[in-house]
């Protein structure tokens, strides 16, 4: 392999996209589908694109089954490449299946993660190893060879999950278990956690006797119902063949003993963060009541000591760890939820609470949930003598040290590529930083210096769980660019077993009560629900789990379904606005139509809403699930209407991410139309010249925007507006506008890239005094040489970000105020930079300018909003009066130029363009995906995704990511060519219509049509275009038209049900 | 519970409100627990018949939150949701129960916060109003309700209200709002008192005269009533009482599920 630096060739988007790289060295296995180890019969699916050269190996290599390597994969696997996923821990997961919530929603972190982990076990195209290293890889972009080697796990496949082979362990109870980070224990033989996908026991070859010592009475194996623990198991290589490589091998906590002073190894009530996750979690080692390690008490008194391992020299992680500011928020948040009895502080430097939404959770945090937030660095940690409270002692911002006494110390601990990752890099011959990080381009975030290999997560520098992602996403379409040209070569299909016919069929009902954790189990009492289910007409089944979306639960179900011969299903758990999808899929795969179902939502608008009064909760869910049950009796199988896919897509704005959507698009060989409304290419790229790392940014703009111009597959619409848009997934019909002239475009999925615009400051003398400019204008006046020599120059940050008009952080504001301290330093050391500041936010290796700017001499003075800089102009000076928050002395600085870091905020015609959609915006106007954490570049609009910062504020690389992301989904969906849409439509009952026309003249979508038949005039129904809303239905004067799914019958049954008393 | 509890009907349409519901799950707005929720894909859905079904069925109240005006996942429904619950309303009071015991409101997928609010207040408000069954025959009052809330020529006036009222009738003439409420208002106490004479019928064959004695209406309009319910064969004359002829039910059906 040869490896390249990034960042300089690399480009995001579809360069080199279809042609594969081919040379000597391929191997023969390669170019034949279904080579190597890819056994499973090969549909034989056609070539396109690949024309004289040798084709790509049409399948991918996934490194890490967390939450980015399972999203990676899921994407490729969908996008009809073969996927192996290799995981090092014996289940996939990661550390997202490890936390208790996720900010800023406080989504149960598991809850949500759980149908990804299913849809992997049971993804026809992705193969899982976990247990399981990569030991070798060989070749190179197109055709690599890679050898993997899965440790013996000493448990066949045969293994039932039942875990009599864990109680049975001679050694149970004798090891830290890893998931609850040492918190609890286990034996020599166990499951990694009780969701585990795959649900598979595992030996530790360390710890059990057999194995170490060969000698063990060896009970596992005797009690084994299914006889699936086998000690004499070997280790087993294997050799894949391979187009492309994702890497995705995550990170590591930093290991806080690395900091005696915070007494992590001496305290036992000094835990990390994670370990703090595990103590709130419900399937944690104290069922999710907060209590301390030293004696199981209930903390009151908890302190939380941000940037430890992160923003320090002295341990070499110079770099912010992006995510601890606002995980230990939402500790601090979830513990006095479980105990409003705790009073949570925490010790930070900076709030960086950057990410979408995170800024408006800080303040919550702060106004409404409690929390106490002091900013200052911990000096040190002690035990009080005589007990195990510790005594916090830390430097006050006006200097003076001081002392404070808490029951527990939880350690942010930030992010470290672990060691795993490290091996991998060097496996793999790919460039890591001086922090162990993959090195990427700004232009390039998910290239590594290896051609085809690509890069997602935090292994590529700390990130949260949505940033993950969308580099996930990102990374996808970059390896599915690369071997787009053996698409569908090795893949099998989904197979379900015929469909049971039930119409006819008495209905058989089954309940599954789920307690999620305790997220339901805690406040509804489940075995009543479950008892009282039993009760009802037509239940012949009723059962409660732990966590109803976990594998084995829904292994469960299917057989549950077959042995009891169920036709109708209610699961009552969360909502089906996320849960249904997983359970209609586990349905079909026990041969029941998926519209056999119904669920009963017993959490979030249930248990987490009467947190209070767990006798009403309990009566509330058990009606839920009578009305549910009420409606299933009277549900019927609906048949799957399957729609052709027009592959073109359209995108919309021609900046940045737009222009990067677009090559990645027609990079993986779908046409493209990209409408800007101006008369040229860029966006806001047009007024940025350098960035940290790249000096001209004009320059590659200017590439951009030739290889757009350039490309046969994408058709470029400047000056052009959206007159309208029509249509549903796979099948849009959009009218576009320039010039006075109107034309139509018809396509198969859209991109949003509409971006966002620099606010005007309305503040601080902004066109009053010309020397007040902004960052934007300071860029350019810097790069077109402006002499600064012996100047001062002063930035004011936030200005219009964070206060009540628009409450949350513009993030990249911070790091373009860094970028041009250090260049004006840089060019001009005798000039003077003061940055004006509330907290500066270089998150991630962003940081290290930040430093930088420090030691150029930039002077950074921190402001508090209630006491904001005052601009002044005397007699011919600029002068910047700032109130030192602390001291509450007044700085006076004279400045030659005052440089305003406005607010980044959503375009005014967003609102527009959101309703021909048909798509949200957020509270703050940007649009709103369909779930922050896990579909961050979705709509929940099928067929619309979202990319740059028209989604939120973000930096160059993150916009790109985000494009590609976009692309990457588009083509998931572009590639399959036929979508299947929803059933639940309107039906009509001709004998009862009288052809009035009603329903034509009010359905918004003109899915009905008034013609002449047998019987006269009667109203039909078009399936595809019918959205299923049902206006028509409640407005027929006759009755005539009722909706599938939610018939009048079965709103009716529903509304008996409500109105009949509890027997 | 020892006292008496409100018990309320949502009907959540499922892009907003539902969606609002499940974000108050998330953030952990606590409101009281008086509500079931039906899910719905619009609120354009809640056909002005279920709400009166669910009063007849022992609501005391029906919430049906939509998505704010404009920002409909198909449009116009929440448009349609307004007439028809405007509609609903008026058949309350014409009944006799309180149109307070309906709310019609919006709610986005962004308003957790406010779902708790909206929950709170009405749950609230019900329970001011005190019980349904405090209202004499309530149950009875709903079911007329439901079958005027079926009558084909009221539903046929709410769902043309936007065209009428905006782009005209077929002779181009357009409809003032208020005028138009007014003819919907009419119609709904003419359709009251066909339910009135149907449900008097629905006893035994009966005069106009022993009908307009019952109902104390005059017989005039009873008998415009019973000729109206002869053409449409809800009704027909069945043998003679003295010099009257008498009047009876014509099976099931009809207008009325």
């Amino acid at each position: 392999m040869s490896p390249r630096p990034a960042g300089t060739e690399g480009c995001a988007c579809g360069h080199d996209g279809a042609t594969p790289v081919s040379g000597p060295g391929v191997p023969e296995a390669a170019r034949a589908a279904g080579g190597g180890a890819s056994e499973p019969g090969a549909s034989g699916g056609s070539v396109p694109g690949a024309t004289g050269a040798r084709a790509p190996v049409g399948a991918a290599l996934v490194v890490g089954g967390g939450v980015g390597g399972i999203q990676a994969a899921l994407d490729l696997a969908e996008a009809g490449f073969r996927v192996h996923l290799v995981e090092g821990s014996p289940a996939i997961g990661g550390v997202m299946a490890q936390l208790d919530k996720t900010f800023p929603t406080n989504d149960c972190s598991l809850c949500i993660l759980s149908p990804k982990l299913v849809d992997i076990g049971r993804h026809p195209n992705v193969d899982l190893a976990t247990n399981a290293d990569v030991v070798a890889v060989e070749g190179e972009a197109g055709a690599f060879r890679v050898k993997v080697r899965e440790r013996a796990r000493r448990v066949t496949e045969a293994c039932v999950g039942c875990g009599l082979c864990a109680e049975a362990c001679v050694l149970a109870g004798r090891f830290p278990d890893d998931y609850d980070e040492g918190l609890s224990r286990r034996g020599a033989i166990y499951i990694p956690y009780p969701q585990a996908v795959p649900m598979r026991y595992v030996v530790d070859p360390e710890r059990c006797l057999q194995v170490t010592k060969g000698k063990c009475v060896q009970k596992c194996v005797s009690v084994c119902p299914a006889g699936a623990v086998d000690l004499d198991m070997e280790d087993r290589e294997r050799v894949l063949e391979v187009g492309a490589i994702v890497l995705a091998p995550g990170f590591e906590g930093f290991d806080p003993r690395l900091k005696g002073e915070y007494g992590y190894e001496n305290f036992p009530n000094v835990v990390t963060s994670l370990e703090f996750e595990r103590i709130l979690s419900a399937s944690g080692p104290y069922e999710g009541h907060v209590r301390r390690p030293s004696d199981g008490a209930e903390p009151r008194r908890i302190a939380w000591i941000n940037c430890v391992g992160s923003r320090d020299r002295g341990c070499g992680n110079e770099y912010c760890s992006s995510v601890c500011c606002t995980y230990g928020i939402k500790e601090a948040v979830i513990a006095r939820e479980h105990d409003p009895r705790i009073e949570p502080t925490m010790f930070y430097m900076d709030m960086r609470t950057f990410g979408k939404g995170f800024e408006e959770y800080f303040t919550a945090a702060r106004d409404r949930h409690g929390v106490r937030f002091i900013r200052s660095r911990v000096a040190d940690v002690r035990e009080a003598p005589g007990s195990h409270d510790l005594v916090v002692r830390y430097e006050a911002e006006d200097g003076s040290l001081r002392e404070e006494r808490f029951d527990m110390v939880v350690l942010s601990v930030g992010l470290e590529p672990g060691r795993t990752a490290r091996d991998l890099a060097s496996l793999v011959g790919v460039e890591t930083d001086r922090f162990g990080f993959c090195v990427t381009g700004e232009t390039s975030p998910m290239e590594t210096s290896v051609p085809g290999v690509f890069v997602c997560g935090a292994f590529a520098g700390p990130k949260d769980i949505p940033e993950t992602v969308i580099e996930a996403s990102g990374a996808a379409a970059r390896a599915g660019a690369l071997i787009a040209g053996s698409r569908g070569a090795l893949v099998t299909r989904a197979e379900h077993p015929a469909e049971i016919d039930v119409r006819g069929q008495v209905p058989r009902v089954g309940v599954f009560v789920c307690h999620c954790g305790i997220n339901i189990g805690a406040y509804v009492d489940v075995p009543a629900v479950v008892e009282y289910a039993r009760g009802l007409p037509g239940v012949v089944l009723a059962e409660d789990s732990l966590y109803t979306c976990s594998a084995d639960a829904q292994r469960s179900l299917v057989e549950r379904i077959r042995e009891h011969g169920l036709n109708r299903v209610i699961v009552a758990s969360c909502t089906p606005r996320t849960h249904e999808p997983l359970f209609k899929e586990t349905l079909r795969e026990a041969g029941l139509n998926p519209h056999l179902f119904e669920m009963a939502n017993i959490r979030d608008q249930c248990s987490w809403v009467h947190m209070n009064a767990p006798e009403e909760a309990t009566a509330k869910a058990s009606d839920q699930v009578r009305m549910a049950v009420a409606k299933a009796l009277l549900i019927e199988p609906l048949e799957e209407v399957t729609l052709d896919v027009n592959p073109r897509a359209l995108v919309i704005g021609g900046g940045l991410a737009g222009m990067t959507a677009a090559l990645a698009l027609a990079g993986q060989g779908f046409p493209a139309t990209l409408v800007e409304r101006e008369d040229r290419l860029g966006g806001n790229l047009l007024h940025t010249r350098y960035t940290l790392e790249n000096d001209d940014v004009p320059s590659y703009l200017a590439e951009l925007v030739s290889r757009v111009r350039g490309h046969p597959l994408i058709d470029l619409r400047l000056s052009s507006a959206i007159a309208s848009i029509e249509g549903y997934v796979g099948n849009f019909r959009t009218v576009l506008e320039a010039a006075g002239s109107t034309t139509a475009v018809e396509h198969g999925a859209v991109i949003v890239a509409t971006g966002a615009v620099e606010s005007v400051p309305d503040a601080y003398m902004y066109g009053m005094d010309e020397r007040v400019v902004t960052q934007r204008q300071l860029e350019r006046m810097v790069a077109d040489g402006e002499d600064l020599s012996g100047r001062t120059v002063a930035m004011i940050q936030c200005v219009g970000s964070r206060d009540t008009a628009r409450p949350y952080c513009s993030r990249v504001c911070c790091i373009d105020a860094v970028k041009n301290a250090v260049r004006i330093l840089e060019t001009f050391p005798d000039a003077r930079v003061f940055v004006l500041y509330r907290d500066i936010r270089t998150y991630g290796t962003r940081e290290v300018a930040y430093e930088r700017a420090r030691e150029l001499g930039a002077i950074f003075i921190r402001f508090d909003p209630e006491g904001p800089p005052v601009v002044t102009s005397e007699a011919g000076r600029l002068r910047i009066t700032a109130r030192e928050p602390i001291l509450g002395e007044d700085i006076v600085i004279d400045a030659d130029l005052l440089a305003l870091s406005p607010a980044i905020e959503p375009r005014e015609d967003s609102m527009a363009l959101a309703k021909m959609l048909k798509v949200p915006r957020n509270a703050d106007g940007f649009f709103l995906e369909a779930h922050v954490k896990l579909r961050p570049v979705d709509f929940a609009t099928d067929g619309v995704f979202l990319a740059g910062m028209a989604h939120s504020p973000k930096t160059i690389d993150e916009s790109i990511a985000q494009a590609c992301a976009a692309a990457g989904r588009a083509a998931t969906l572009l590639s399959k060519g036929r979508v299947t849409v929803d059933p639940a439509v309107a039906v009509v009952d001709r004998d009862l219509c009288i052809g009035c026309g009603l329903c034509a003249s009010l359905c918004p979508f003109k899915a009905i049509d008034i013609s002449l038949m047998e019987g006269g005039r009667k109203a039909t129904v078009i399936s595809a275009s019918c959205k299923g809303c049902g206006v028509c239905g409640a407005s027929c004067p006759k009755l005539a038209i009722t909706m599938r799914h939610f018939t009048d019958d079965e709103i009716g049954a529903q509304i008996d049900a409500f109105g009949g008393v509890r027997p | 519970m020892t006292s008496w509890e409100p018990r309320i009907l949502g009907f959540l349409c499922n892009w907003c409100a539902y969606a609002g519901a499940d974000l108050a799950g998330v953030s952990r707005v606590q409101y009281p627990p008086n509500v079931r929720v039906i899910r719905v894909m619009c609120s354009g859905r809640v056909d002005p018949v279920l709400v009166l079904e669910a009063f007849r069925g022992g609501a005391d109240g029906v919430a049906v939150l939509g998505c704010h005006p404009g920002d409909c996942h198909y449009l116009t429904g929440n448009y349609q949701a307004e007439r028809k619950m405007a509609m609903a309303s008026r058949i309350l009071e014409e009944v006799g129960i309180e149109p307070e015991r309906l709310l019609l409101d919006w709610v986005s997928a962004a308003e957790g916060q406010r779902f708790g609010e909206v929950i709170t207040c009405f749950v609230g408000r019900v329970r001011a109003l005190g019980p349904l069954s405090g209202v004499p025959g309530a149950s009875e009052r709903a079911a007329v309700g439901e079958g005027i809330a079926a009558s084909d020529r009221l539903r046929w006036l709410v769902g043309k209200e936007r065209e009428l009222v905006e782009a005209g009738n077929a002779y181009g003439e357009v409809l003032d709002a208020d005028a138009f409420r007014e003819v919907l208002w009419r119609n709904i106490s003419v359709e009251h008192f066909r339910q009135r004479v149907r449900a008097e019928l629905g006893k035994g064959p009966m005069t106009v005269g022993t009908i307009a004695g019952a109902l104390d209406m005059p017989p005039r309009d009873v008998l415009r009533i019973i000729v109206d319910l002869e053409d449409r064969g809800i009704v027909h004359s069945g043998g003679m009482d003295g010099d009257s002829p008498l009047y009876v039910l014509a099976g099931t059906g009809g207008e009325c599920r």
